[in-house]
């Protein structure tokens, strides 16, 4: 055989698959050769060749000891947590720790749950169960399937929602608790590659630290091409009442390019604005897109009436 | 020989390999622990115990704990100039190379320096920093928990004869920090599979939490600036206590409160509870990241002086089955680590059959945009090289364009755990030209290569025109250039730094006005004569008197403190 066919067994100085004792005295005898800090190159070799190697012995010679349980090896790639069965929770020790689970756990039911979020949340989050390793991952499944029940996925294609009912404050202890935030290995094996639950928890975060000041950021901003649009609208009416009218005014132009303006900023705005129901602001700039059109025909007919006359 | 330093949150300590094993030097008061605080006391700087006592008694005059705002902007007021954590990390490390010179009368140069394992590269520069500064060359930065499983498994050998491999798990709980690691140990290599931590869990948080209690149950308010240097004092002291026993009497002076009650160690532990639960979590991470069970483990190693505590003992017991080693003083272990990476990198012949393989902490990945609900958005985080890979590796990805007829790619990367890019750290971004290509989208193929002194290199390769770019990440913003550096160093020649004999003296002054502030009525007395004699002394600038005086203070002041908590 060649040494490629050989590998990873080649790479480690071994003529083919051994146990899992001689294959780390192989390996530790190539790797006492190799300088680290300078033979990049060999040492990554290397350690892809035992990393292979060590799947392989995995799953070679099963020790009496070790084969009569599933023990996670290397070779078993993360998977999402299994949906959970509702009819059979593992139960814990106690007979008080037992009553306490199934009580929150039937209060962590979907349909349950989506009621009143806030209350069971924060029944969960301060549940002494949650400090039992055995019954936590049990709780996170419960409480992904909750979570992943109440986020509203808009049918147009809009940015995931959790409801207003979903307390902001319940998603920081959510996150100590289960890292879904801070830690995209645990936000992935509870939710899987569905990030609709992530954007939805994050922007709920974000409006919560958004107040009226940043909404009026936004305002200013799409407001500020409108109100320059009203100001030049009416020097242009002044213009065209006081001034020969066989001459285009400056104006005309000007109230063209702002009436345009003005429907990109209220489109750029507007939904935000409504999504956080800022009503006030939101009429405003509806007004002025409203306008808006009004401006661009007032602009087109006086250049045809200049061109006419 | 080869120098190692653990610059830690409340305490650093130097040590030495030499003759086949790592050893640590004493300092100028001949203790191993030097704390890591710096204070204003007339004019001049003083580091270490002096520094300590001051900070205890006259908060406003000393910086402690910066450790935790390493890589920050956070400065010290200290009299009339402010200091980062920096130029105060750089102070510690000064005092530790003067006290390993002085003791060993060789010159302190090459030095390895322990971090946090969840350090980032901003802190892990600011350390660098703070090295070079202190006119020490930084050869490597260890991950404390890798440095005591260095220590740590230097002796260790398998104890069953089936096993040819040890795993264990070093449980760190320092001053400031807990850090978990999963070592396996095997022929002479020590390899590290996972580590994870927390930044913010320590024995600090339990002291806090004590002095809380203490406040509480004798009617004082636990914010009053006047009162919080003397309770922490005496939840300091209470706290170590209740390590060895079961109840305390607490009897002291606090300004004009009477303070006298007594605690046991289960009120401590219902106080402290929350903080124990935090373990919890790095714990479970460390194990998951490895592939292994609590049963999986042989050996449970406890490190850093907070693990001591009975609740940190029996929660780490409990959550993986088995009773800890006992082996090294647990305040001692990453300085003594340190020194053998020190060996180790310089290829020390000592230690010609060890190799030690270290894992990132960290992962390192790249923003993208994801299809959610149908929408594309941007802002995810694509790993490349996961936390606790082995280092030095190289992973590559394949990207694509987003849209057709696309003319760049803008690579943003960044390094952290979060699913957003916005919680991670950014690294630093490349653009990438793609040919205009209106028929299919551009795809890229992008590679990672991480090595062991934290050198991150991104590599991109357009896929249909092999046109390549090719990125360093090693200057990034907030490292010093070595002009600012140099800066720096000059900065701290001008410093006003109290002499290693003096500060000796400022610590006795110091803590009798502290020991006279807490006494009562009678002890007061007494202490009011000590004290004269001792200015006597001073003034009389007889070195041998001064320092028989002084050994006799010590002696005399450890007793006085242990009667205030009994």
């Amino acid at each position: 055989m060649s040494p490629e066919q050989d590998w990873p067994w080649s790479a480690l100085g071994l003529d083919g698959p051994v146990d899992g004792k001689t294959l780390r005295r192989a390996y530790a005898r190539r790797l006492k050769g190799i300088n680290q800090a300078t033979e990049t190159e060999s040492f990554m070799a290397l350690r892809a060749a035992y990393e292979m190697a060590q799947r392989h012995v995995a799953d070679v010679p099963p020790p009496a000891a070790s084969s009569e349980q599933d023990a996670p090896g290397a070779d078993v790639p993360p998977q999402p947590l299994p949906l959970p069965l509702q009819a059979a929770p593992p139960l814990p020790e106690s007979a008080p720790t037992a009553l306490g689970f199934a009580a929150l756990a039937n209060r962590l039911a979907p349909d349950h749950f989506a009621q009143n979020p806030a209350e069971v949340l924060e029944e969960l989050l301060h549940s002494p169960l949650l400090l039992n390793p055995k019954v936590k991952p049990v709780l996170q499944v419960l409480a992904r399937d909750a979570v992943r029940h109440v986020t509203l996925c808009p049918a147009d294609g809009g940015m995931p929602r959790l409801p207003a009912s979903f307390p902001a404050q319940a998603i920081l202890g959510l996150d100590t608790q289960f890292g879904w935030l801070s830690d995209q290995y645990a936000y992935e094996a509870a939710f899987g590659p569905d990030m609709s639950a992530l954007m939805a928890m994050t922007e709920r975060l974000r409006d919560q630290g958004s107040s009226t000041e940043s909404d009026l950021r936004l305002v200013l901003q799409a407001a500020l091409p409108p109100l320059l649009f009203v100001i030049v609208f009416c020097a242009t009416l002044l213009d065209l009442a006081f001034r020969a009218p066989d001459s285009i005014p400056i104006g005309v132009f000007l109230a063209l390019i702002m009436g345009y303006c003005t429907q990109q900023a209220a489109r750029s705005a507007l939904p935000s604005l409504m999504t956080r129901h800022a009503w006030p602001w939101a009429t405003v700039l509806l007004l002025a897109r409203s306008l808006a059109p009004a401006a661009l025909l007032w602009g087109l007919a006086a250049i045809l009436h200049a061109a006419l006359i | 020989m080869h120098f190692g330093i653990d610059l830690g949150t409340t305490h650093s300590l130097i040590a030495v390999f030499r003759d086949g094993k790592p050893d640590l030097i004493p300092n100028a008061l001949g203790s191993f622990m030097t704390p890591s605080v710096v204070a204003l006391r007339d004019g001049h700087l003083v580091v270490g115990e002096a520094a300590r006592e001051i900070a205890l008694s006259d908060p406003g005059q000393a910086a402690a704990c910066f450790k935790r705002s390493m890589g920050t902007a956070k400065a010290y007021q200290l009299g009339e100039t402010r200091y980062d954590s920096v130029e105060l990390s750089a102070l510690v490390l000064r005092r530790l190379k003067q006290d390993a010179e002085a003791h060993l009368g060789a010159e302190v140069r090459e030095v390895v320096i322990s971090v946090p394992a969840y350090f980032n590269e901003l802190q892990r520069r600011a350390v660098r920093d703070a090295g070079q500064i202190a006119g020490l060359e930084v050869l490597r930065l260890i991950n404390e928990p890798t440095a005591a499983a260095l220590a740590y498994g230097l002796h260790e050998t398998p104890d069953d004869e089936d096993e040819d491999s040890t795993l264990a798990l070093i449980f760190d709980l320092g001053g400031g920090t807990f850090d978990v690691s999963i070592v396996e140990i095997f022929e002479g290599v020590i390899e590290v599979k996972a580590s994870a931590g927390d930044a913010f869990l320590g024995g600090e948080d339990f002291t806090e939490a004590l002095s809380r209690i203490i406040a509480l149950e004798s009617g004082v308010s636990a914010e009053d600036m006047a009162l919080r240097p003397g309770l922490l004092r005496l939840a300091e002291q209470a706290k170590r206590q209740l390590s060895t026993k079961a109840e305390v009497q607490i009897a002291a002076q606090l300004g004009a409160h009477e303070i006298d009650l007594s605690l046991t160690r289960s009120r401590f532990e219902e106080v402290t509870a929350r903080l124990v639960q935090r373990m919890a979590l790095p714990l479970d991470r460390a194990l998951s990241d490895a592939g292994l069970q609590p049963e999986d483990i042989h050996r449970l190693v406890l490190v850093g002086g907070a693990s001591r505590m009975p609740a940190a003992r029996a929660f780490a017991a409990k959550r993986l089955r088995q009773l800890p080693v006992i082996g090294v003083n647990p305040d001692h272990v990453v300085a003594l680590g340190t020194a053998v990476q020190a060996a180790l990198v310089a290829r020390d012949a000592a230690l010609d059959d060890v190799v030690m393989t270290d894992v990132s902490a960290f992962t390192l990945g790249v923003e993208t945009i994801n299809l959610v609900n149908g929408t594309p958005r941007k802002g995810f985080y694509l790993p490349l090289i996961e936390r606790n890979t082995v280092i030095p590796a190289s992973r590559e990805k394949h990207l694509q364009a987003v849209e057709l007829g696309q003319t760049k790619i803008v690579i943003k990367i960044y390094q952290g755990e979060a699913p957003r890019v916005e919680s991670n750290l950014k690294l630093g971004e490349m653009e990438i030209v793609l040919p205009h290509n209106t028929e299919a989208q551009e795809i890229i193929s992008l590679r990672f290569t991480y090595d062991i002194s934290g050198l991150l290199e991104v590599d991109a390769k357009v896929l249909s025109s092999g046109t390549e770019t090719q990125i360093l990440i090693q200057d990034l913003a907030g490292k010093m250039s070595d002009a600012e550096c140099e800066t720096a160093r000059q900065r701290m020649q001008s410093m006003k730094i109290s002499p290693r004999q003096t500060a000796e003296n400022i610590y006795i002054s110091t803590r009798l006005d502290a020991a006279w502030a807490m006494a009562r009525a009678m002890q007061r007395e007494q202490l009011t004569e000590v004290i004269l004699e001792w200015e006597g002394a001073l003034e009389r600038q007889d070195p041998e008197e001064i320092r028989v005086m002084r050994q006799n203070l010590h002696w005399l002041m450890d007793r006085l403190e242990d009667t205030h908590v009994t």
